[in-house]
């Protein structure tokens, strides 16, 4: 088979494993999309009665705290869910990986369909939100796909990168599944750290930090404040997703035999 | 004694939604209009079955079958209707359903008996019981994972029949392992016969619903088609399907009974099948009708096990023009070594080249040891002009009718 | 010959009203199976501890992380609100006893919520009182919670932060109440969640809120000054967590009179517990022969 009848053939079956698995997840459940954005609202108005008690400290943007909260949320569950995707692909995956033989990279990218399709839920959200919540400019509505998308892409690279271990040793996933379960508190989304201590450092390590506030700022229609390190954030995520995939192409081979071998 | 199963009218009806908004819609007090199509799976099915007894259950694909043995069972709920259930009842519906690939063929009988009741100190006194009878040997060790598919219904028979029940639920018998296994759970499951405990089969092979059974239903599209002793049973369905299929010839041929693989020395077998002239002994091979015939067969049994023997004439179309055996003579024997003759006195068929088949089966009639056709086939040579297969009793009447 | 098992559909659709009565069964039915509630708690002991390397670690692991989390985020905003004037330790103890008690209770009924839809393959397939399969899920948060509690425990008397006393007797009381919720509310969920998926989500959604509206970060002064909104603090004092962490704390040695008194704590928290044990019961067993053709 020549590599492009190949691909061919993988998306067009990696789209009816996509049908398949959303037709499953969403049957008996009547309210379906609205599932991919409660957990924000939820935040947002816990963060709104929060600070009306006087108990959160406002952050420092020009956009309402309801709606920066409201994006930062957002954002961070895109990006949560974008570094699962490769686990959760070989994970759901185990049934048949081992008994059929079929394109290996089908299953990662019907995984990625559903992280883009529910990526583009929110993001319809969130432009609804800030069109009435602020109003929104032309240039907000082109830089917000691009930091949702961007969200995607970094947290696709480094759940791609990380994919070989975390399928290895439970240990590594474990941790993961702890970080990404609670890290929303250690992201700007809620509000900003102030000053230099050890916790204003670790969320400025984080790397969906720069998108969160790039995002903000371009709801609210202001200049980018770090216009490199956010071009930097995006390169780094396209970088890091394409060798990724590389990554997971050249193990997957071992991995299934593992599974045969009915190892972990 | 009272009944171990009493059913009353069961009746079950899936609601099949077009959508999940339907089902919503129709929970809702408002909701007039039906928004589900019904299958009915079962309608108004009633019987039940006495201590000992075994009752069969028979139909074709989609009858209600399954659904009938789930509701027995105790897995899924009937919509209508009430029974009772009188005793512990094992299925054998789903050999190892509750199995974790995970974890040891060890740790899995222990989950397995702790589902169906046991205490901790019951299934500690059948865990040995059940690793003999499963043979798995060394891999009871071993995550059931690694087990091949053989191992896991094997473990899952082994299991399902230690719980001593007074009531077994069985799909199919004969399905688990390989021969020599198959062997031993029909053993199994007639020793417990004997017992005096109670069964409920479901099967499409005929031959095993007349050899277990006592009593049989038919089931049809959810309905209960026929509730009489198995033989009758049996013979209904097999008309009624061959109705269906155009098929031809014996309804519940010995055919089909699985064969038990040959063990060498020690496997009983036929060393020769004659046909014989009666009178004298010797071997014979043409005869006419109204002549006395017979066939014996030389039997060895080193084991001396229980035995079973059918002989037929077979036309060479394949058609059996008749087939006997001595278990429904009630002519048990156990010989090491002998004749078994069956006597054709007052020969019925007509001119033709009939093949003479001889079956060896084990004492239930259920596993066959052999089949080999006698030394010579059986001719048959008219003196009268009639045609046709046998020779009827008949005489004839003439009466003019006048206008 | 003993019946064993009849079944009447008219009987079993009458409405959840009917199986009250069997309610006073449900002990004898729980420990007639302990064989298997024994089992199931082995196997998910072990499934958890399978193939990692820290093992039994990561029961403890968990709340510690949480812990850090929360210690890190909300001990900057909230300290100074606490208006007692907590020390660091003070707080930090605080913080965790509330933490493993919410962390074992949330875990335990999200586990329960998708337990009977998760276990599908049995609950179809083999005929076992699936009532008792919730059983396990609210003994094994139990022993997540102790292994907190005696880290909270120690950690509180080294401080010095906490008085331990007689009332340590009464955490048994405690944890069987907290047993009783969990298994309440898990019976709740598992019969929602066949009949309607959305409600693992919505449950993970509630449980943030209650979390937010139980006193694991604050104290129970910060109400009294009626900070947010009048319904936010009728919903934070009619919460069955409340007087249950307080409960706990109490019989961990905490000392602080914003806590409350132990007995009369402890009387509120097993009163919600019954209450929704009844209710949870009764709603499940109402529909559990429903529940093989839904999976």
């Amino acid at each position: 088979m020549n590599p492009f009848a190949g691909a061919l053939a993988a998306v067009s079956l990696s789209w009816r494993i996509f049908k398949r698995t959303i037709g499953a997840k969403y049957r008996k459940s009547f309210l379906g999309y609205f599932w991919m954005v409660a957990p924000a609202l939820l935040i947002t108005g816990g963060v709104t009665l929060a600070s009306q008690a006087g108990v959160v400290m406002p952050g420092q943007s020009s956009l309402p705290q309801a709606l920066s909260v409201f994006l930062g949320t957002l954002l961070w569950q895109v990006f949560a869910e974008a570094i699962e995707v490769p686990h959760q692909a070989f994970e759901g995956a185990r049934s048949y990986l081992t008994r059929v033989h079929f394109s290996r990279a089908a299953i990662v990218l019907a995984q990625l369909y559903e992280s883009l399709l529910t990526t583009a839920v929110r993001l319809t959200a969130a432009i609804v939100f800030v069109a009435f919540g602020h109003g929104l400019d032309v240039g907000g509505c082109l830089l917000l796909p691009v930091c949702f998308y961007g969200a995607v892409l970094l947290g696709l690279g480094i759940g791609a990168l990380l994919m070989p271990f975390t399928q290895l040793f439970a240990d590594l996933q474990q941790t993961l599944k702890l970080l990404l379960g609670y890290g929303l508190f250690l992201t700007p989304a809620m509000y900003q750290p102030q000053g230099d201590g050890a916790f204003a450092m670790i969320v400025r390590c984080n790397p969906i930090s720069p998108l969160m506030d790039a995002a903000r700022q371009a709801a609210a229609g202001e200049a980018l404040a770090q216009p490199v390190v956010f071009v930097v954030v995006l390169g780094v995520g396209l970088l890091s997703t394409i060798a990724g995939l590389l990554l997971v192409r050249a193990v997957a081979p071992i991995l299934i035999e593992r599974m045969l071998l009915g190892g972990r | 004694m009272e009944p171990v199963i009493e059913a009353k009218g069961l009746s079950k009806t899936y609601r099949i939604y077009g959508n999940p908004y339907h089902q919503l819609l129709e929970l809702m007090p408002w909701n007039k209009r039906q928004r589900h199509h019904a299958v009915h799976a079962l309608h108004d099915v009633s019987f039940d079955v006495k201590p000992g007894e075994c009752m069969g259950l028979v139909g074709s694909n989609g009858a209600g079958k399954s659904t009938l043995l789930k509701v027995l069972s105790g897995t899924t709920y009937p919509t209508a209707g009430s029974y009772a259930v009188r005793g512990r009842v094992t299925s054998l519906l789903e050999l190892g359903a509750g199995f974790h690939m995970g974890f040891t063929g060890r740790e899995n009988i222990f989950m397995n008996a702790a589902m169906m009741g046991f205490s901790r100190k019951e299934a500690q006194k059948k865990y040995q019981e059940i690793v003999d009878f499963s043979e798995l040997g060394e891999f009871i060790n071993a995550p059931v994972r690694t087990y091949s598919s053989g191992m896991g219904a094997r473990l899952g028979f082994s299991v399902a029949v230690a719980t001593e029940p007074d009531l077994l639920i069985i799909d199919e018998i004969l399905a688990v392992g390989d021969m020599n296994f198959r062997r031993k759970c029909v053993d199994k499951i007639f020793d417990y016969k004997k017992r005096g405990k109670s069964m409920f089969f479901c099967s499409h092979s005929l031959y095993d619903v007349r050899q277990i059974c006592e009593r049989a239903i038919w089931m049809r599209s959810g309905r209960v088609q026929l509730l009489a002793d198995a033989v009758t049973v049996t013979n209904e369905y097999a008309t009624y399907e061959n109705k269906i299929a155009d098929g031809a010839g014996d309804p519940v041929p010995f055919r089909d009974a699985p064969v038990v693989p040959d063990r060498g020395v020690d496997h009983p077998h036929i060393v020769e099948g004659l046909v014989i002239d009666p009178a004298t002994g010797q071997a014979r091979n043409r005869f006419s009708p109204g002549d006395n015939a017979a066939v014996r067969v030389h039997i060895k049994n080193p084991k001396r096990e229980r035995l079973v023997v059918a002989v037929g004439a077979m036309r060479t179309d394949g058609s059996l023009c008749f087939g006997h055996t001595t278990q429904f003579a009630n002519l048990p024997f156990d010989f090491a070594e002998g004749h078994v003759t069956l006597y054709l006195d007052n020969l019925r068929l007509l001119s033709g080249e009939f093949t003479v088949p001889i079956w060896l089966f084990d004492e239930h009639g259920v596993h066959r040891f052999q089949e080999r056709p006698a030394a010579q086939n059986l001719i048959v040579a008219n003196r009268t002009k009639d045609i046709g297969l046998y020779l009827q009793e008949h005489r004839w009447t003439l009466e003019p009718i006048k206008k | 010959m003993t019946l064993v098992r009849n079944f009447d559909a008219a009987t079993a659709s009458r409405g959840a009203f009917s199986y009250l009565t069997s309610i006073v069964g449900y002990p004898t039915l729980v420990w007639r199976n302990r064989f298997m509630v024994q089992n199931f708690l082995r196997r998910d002991l072990l499934s958890r501890v399978n193939g990692s390397m820290l093992g039994v670690g990561w029961i403890l692991l968990q709340p510690l992380f949480l812990f850090a989390v929360y210690y890190l985020v909300f001990g900057q905003l909230l300290r100074d609100r606490n208006a007692g004037g907590m020390s660091d330790s003070g707080f930090a103890i605080y913080l965790f006893s509330g933490v493993i008690v919410f962390h074992a209770l949330s875990e335990a009924t999200t586990t329960s919520c998708v337990m009977i839809v998760d276990n599908g393959n049995l609950v179809k397939k083999v005929a076992f009182p699936s009532e008792v399969m919730l059983v396990h899920v609210a003994a094994s948060s139990i022993i997540t919670f102790l292994v907190g509690a005696i880290v909270c425990f120690i950690a509180g008397w080294a401080m010095g932060v906490s008085q331990p006393g007689w009332l340590l007797l009464g955490l048994p009381l405690v944890m069987a109440v907290q047993f009783v919720l969990t298994l309440g509310i898990g019976l709740l969920l598992a019969n929602l969640y066949v009949f309607l998926r959305d409600t693992a989500q919505l449950w993970r959604i509630l449980t943030m809120a209650w979390m937010f509206l139980s006193p694991v970060f604050w104290e129970p002064k910060l109400l009294e000054d009626k900070v947010g909104p009048e319904w936010m603090v009728w919903i934070a004092n009619c919460n069955p967590a409340f007087p249950l962490i307080q409960a706990y704390r109490l019989s961990l040695g905490g000392v602080s009179e914003s806590l409350g008194a132990f007995w009369p704590q402890l009387g509120v928290a097993s009163a919600w517990a019954l209450g929704l044990f009844v209710i949870g019961y009764v709603f499940f067993m109402s529909r559990k022969h429903k529940y093989s053709d839904l999976i």
